[in-house]
């Protein structure tokens, strides 16, 4: 058995992509590649059979990563989706049955969000929901991302927490030791026995939504602050990759998931089913029992120091200024609810939310196009968290791809799995009567991609790529105001007016411009501030 | 698997494959599931008639290596068996060579770390394999480790140290596009080895050899004599029979390098790697299209000012070519008739040159021919 094992410990040695996609080499079949005499002692010996270390030496962590990557898609996983599809040119595609469902055989490398996610998710430290029907791996992915950091399957056993309605918050945190609490003349003197998985650089909380509310709690303080609470005394967690699983995708099951948890979710991912075409694979594995999280090769686990370094380049990843501004503008549509303030800045589906009155009842005809305003869409705005966990997961996946900055793609691919939870439909808009648009209310995924795309057909349609005159005053602010003389400031001032007037003259009420005119004032107030101070200095010279 | 514990002829084998029997069935049982054609009985003879020998050679040097070399060939087996590149269907003769003839002769590397020495030795076998359809290369490559290991010059190496011989030696049998790489890899082989595996005439010290070749790529080794035209090599065929041009290729000099044109898509583009011992078409890097074009048309242009039909002479080319390009001048110096030297069907599609070689092809064939004078 051991000998099998060893086979299925094999990690492909050839570099997962061209180190630099740009300068691939074109390479037609059955002919050898090499470009410019970088033909090596690697190039020769690697290949299908086995490769010498030589092939290994120069691959970077991010080569690491994707071999880990495959080797789960391609080994450890049977029958994966390859849902995450890039394609470097149109792609071939195909309609099936009277809806028209698109088949796209994507042309560049795609992947499984089943399995990338959760490894990106184990880079950036964050906290990933892995939800689905029972049996779908949902567990045994989140056992599979501690063994790849390192940790043993009996330390691994030992420290996922398995959700159940007796739970208490002593059997999630630790307990005071029964002497020293006898003995104890303060709290001080108390000992606690914290529990092994807190110092843990992976966590695992199994059927989260099984686990009683106070306890969810206490969970939320370790999840949230990253630190344990008990008896006055404090366990500060490392940073940690979470892992939750849950059968329920709204989060429900035995307890009511509270609110404040799901909001520390930073990314969701759904296990898909499995496709009986690879029964047969299936069959090989029972025959050979073998389960992968015990044989996951040594080639592909990770140390401490190489998440810490991979975390680095990931933090090192640019988000182009153009896209950007398309996150912005995709970001800027939900948040403003009309109905819901008299003075502008309370206009949001947060003060509406606070109140505690239906929206319905305070929803206005104010002239816009309900179909085209994506704003209805959802009951919520993005918040703080979401946006940074989505430019947080763009930048990883452009690292996982080897690129040095984000691409478009990278953003419509990976943004629904973050905002899965955090964006919160209405599915009472009128959109979603749409002819083609009610299975959006059950597909998450595909509604807030559809949603991104949406955004940028409206970001191009307003032109904002050439002409956005918001961004061209914020440059214009952001170089400073030191040198700026009065009549300058004067200038700049009328401008924002002058926009204003403009805008209140033709232009309806949508999110993005609310947020627009909110920094218009804000830029306003600043120059305001400075001209009174010009002033004031100017009369004491 | 019984049947090949049954019929094992060679003890070691079957005692090693008995050991670990149920993890070897296993094995074969998820083999069969990804190579679905893997038959039991081809996969028995390929362990029995080249696997056994390997095992049997590594044995007599160090037994207790048995289980890790018995593994490794069990593994690489597999993968070869279940590509048809061993048994009786393998689609070429490369690795049943490599397996019977090379692999016994150096059980002092393959005990060192064996899935790496056997499967190494595999990939290169398919990497010359994939750069030369006719397969002699490979067979060269073989031949040529072989003696260097009868004679012992491959004994006391390290897998690194093997390594580095086995780029020379791919090299020294026409992998054209390794010199680069296998002139640095040349420096730090011991001499002796060396001199075995380049073979310059024995009257030659070896220190005058290097530089020659570094300076020379159209020195095959022997010692200096009349300088003449000569066709060194002939690469490419057509896609149809599993060469890369899909059409009668173009060539031209940009950038240092020949690069040939295979087809009409802009994209299609290989380079040219030619030195004495062979020639090769290997990926081309992104270049500005626009110069590699522009050279391609100087090409044709100085084509277009031969003579048709197949009498080509080199008058003819120093004449068009004095004023156009000096590097051609220089090589047509010589006055040898480059027809001699040159046997492709015309008309000549383009024509250019290095200061070492020239670079012909023809509109009515799918090769390239390159002249050099040596």
């Amino acid at each position: 058995m051991a000998s099998f094992l060893d086979a299925f410990r094999r990690v492909p040695q050839s570099p997962t992509i061209p180190p630099d996609a740009s300068a691939a080499p074109q390479v037609l079949a059955g002919q050898p590649e090499a470009a410019d005499g970088d033909f090596d002692v690697a190039d020769l010996l690697a290949g299908p059979f086995v490769a010498p270390e030589a092939a290994t030496a120069v691959a970077g962590l991010d080569d690491k990563l994707r071999q880990a990557y495959f080797w789960i898609a391609n080994t450890a996983i049977i029958s994966p989706f390859y849902d995450i599809e890039y394609s470097d040119a149109p792609p071939q595609s195909y309609s099936f049955g009277d809806d028209r469902t698109r088949l796209s055989l994507p042309c560049d490398q795609s992947y499984s969000s089943f399995v990338l996610l959760p490894l990106l998710n184990l880079v950036l430290r964050r906290r990933c929901l892995l939800v689905g029907g029972p049996g779908r791996g949902k567990t045994a992915t989140a056992i599979l991302m501690g063994v790849l950091a390192g940790y043993s399957m009996r330390d691994i056993k030992r420290a996922i927490q398995h959700g159940q309605p007796q739970m208490t918050i002593a059997d999630l945190l630790g307990n005071p030791l029964p002497s020293s609490l006898v003995n104890a003349q303060s709290m001080e003197q108390v000992h606690i026995s914290w529990r092994k998985w807190l110092g843990m650089r992976v966590k695992i909380v199994d059927e989260y939504n099984r686990i009683p509310t106070r306890t969810q709690s206490a969970l939320l303080t370790v999840m949230a602050d990253n630190y344990a609470e008990m008896l006055d005394h404090v366990y500060e967690c490392p940073e940690a990759a979470w892992y939750l699983t849950a059968n329920d995708d709204a989060g429900g099951g035995t307890y009511q998931v509270i609110e404040a948890l799901r909001d520390r979710i930073d990314v969701v991912v759904k296990a898909l089913h499995f496709n009986t075409r690879f029964l047969g694979d299936l069959l090989a594995r029972i025959e050979a029992e073998v389960r992968p999280e015990e044989v996951v090769p040594s080639d592909i686990v990770f140390s401490e120091a190489e998440i810490s370094e991979i975390h680095r380049q990931v933090l090192a990843v640019r988000v182009p200024t153009p896209l950007l501004r398309r996150i912005e503008f995709f970001a800027s549509h939900f948040e403003f609810f009309e109905g819901a303030g008299s003075q502008l800045e309370y206009k949001t589906k947060d003060t509406l939310k606070l109140s505690g009155i239906a929206e319905a009842a305070l929803e206005t005809d104010a002239g816009k196009d309900r179909l085209k305003d994506l704003g209805a869409q959802t009951r919520n705005g993005l918040s703080v968290r979401a946006l940074m966990t989505t430019l947080a997961f763009c930048k990883a996946v452009a690292w996982f791809r080897g690129r040095r900055e984000v691409e478009f793609e990278d953003v419509r691919q990976i943004m629904p799995f973050v905002l899965h939870d955090k964006l919160v439909q209405n599915a009472d808009a009128p959109w979603f009567e749409t002819e083609g648009n009610a299975v959006f209310r059950v597909d998450k995924v595909g509604w807030i991609r559809r949603l991104f795309e949406l955004s940028c057909a409206e970001y191009e349609r307003l032109n904002l790529d050439r002409d956005d005159i918001v961004a061209r005053l914020s440059e214009e602010f952001e170089r400073g105001l030191e040198g700026v003389d009065e009549r300058q400031v004067r200038a700049r001032l009328a401008q924002i007016e002058k926009v204003l007037a403009e805008w209140s003259r033709s232009r309806k009420l949508y999110g993005h411009v609310f947020d627009d005119v909110l920094k218009l004032k804000y830029m306003h107030q600043r120059y305001t501030n400075y001209a009174r101070w010009l002033a004031w200095s100017n009369r004491r010279t | 698997m019984s049947q090949l514990l049954d019929d094992a002829p060679v003890q070691v084998l079957a005692r090693e494959l008995n050991r670990n029997r149920d993890g070897f069935n296993a094995r074969f049982s998820h083999a069969r599931a990804r190579f679905r054609g893997l038959s039991g009985s081809e996969f028995h003879e390929v362990l029995r008639e080249l696997g056994a020998p390997v095992l049997q050679a590594s044995h007599d040097r160090v037994p207790e290596r048995d289980p890790e070399v018995a593994s490794a060939l069990f593994d690489v087996a597999f993968e070869a068996c279940g590509r048809r590149l061993l048994g009786r269907e393998a689609a070429t003769p490369s690795l049943k060579l490599l397996w019977r003839d090379l692999l016994p002769l150096l059980p002092q590397l393959v005990v060192q770390n064996p899935r790496r020495c056997i499967g190494g030795l595999c990939n290169a076998a398919t990497v010359l394999d994939a750069a030369d359809a006719s397969r002699q290369m490979t067979a060269r490559w073989i031949e040529l480790l072989s003696q260097a290991a009868r004679q012992n010059a491959l004994e006391n190496l390290s897998l690194e140290a093997f390594d580095r011989a086995c780029l020379v030696a791919a090299w020294r049998c026409g992998l054209a596009h390794a010199r680069p790489r296998a002139l640095v890899s040349l420096k730090g082989l011991e001499p002796n080895l060396a001199r075995l595996l380049m073979r310059p005439d024995e009257e030659l010290m070896w220190e005058e050899c290097l530089p020659r070749w570094e300076n020379k790529p159209f020195w095959n080794g022997s010692s200096p004599t009349e300088k003449t035209l000569r066709t060194m090599a002939i690469v490419g065929d057509w896609s149809g029979f599993g060469g890369a041009m899909h059409q009668p290729p173009l060539a031209c000099f940009f950038n240092g390098r020949f690069w040939v044109r295979c087809a009409q898509d802009s994209g299609s583009w290989r380079l040219l790697w030619a030195d004495a011992f062979g020639a090769t078409l290997a990926g081309a890097p992104r270049v500005d299209s626009l110069a590699l074009q522009e050279a391609l048309r100087q090409s044709q242009v100085l084509a277009s000012r031969l003579p048709d039909g197949v009498e080509i002479t080199v008058e003819d080319v120093a004449w068009r070519c004095q004023w156009r390009d000096e590097r051609l001048q220089v090589l047509v110096s010589a006055s040898d008739d480059l027809a001699s030297a040159w046997s492709g069907p015309g008309p000549v599609s383009s024509l250019c040159a290095s200061r070492d070689a020239l670079v012909v092809t023809s509109a009515a064939s799918h090769r390239v021919w390159v002249v050099a004078r040596v």
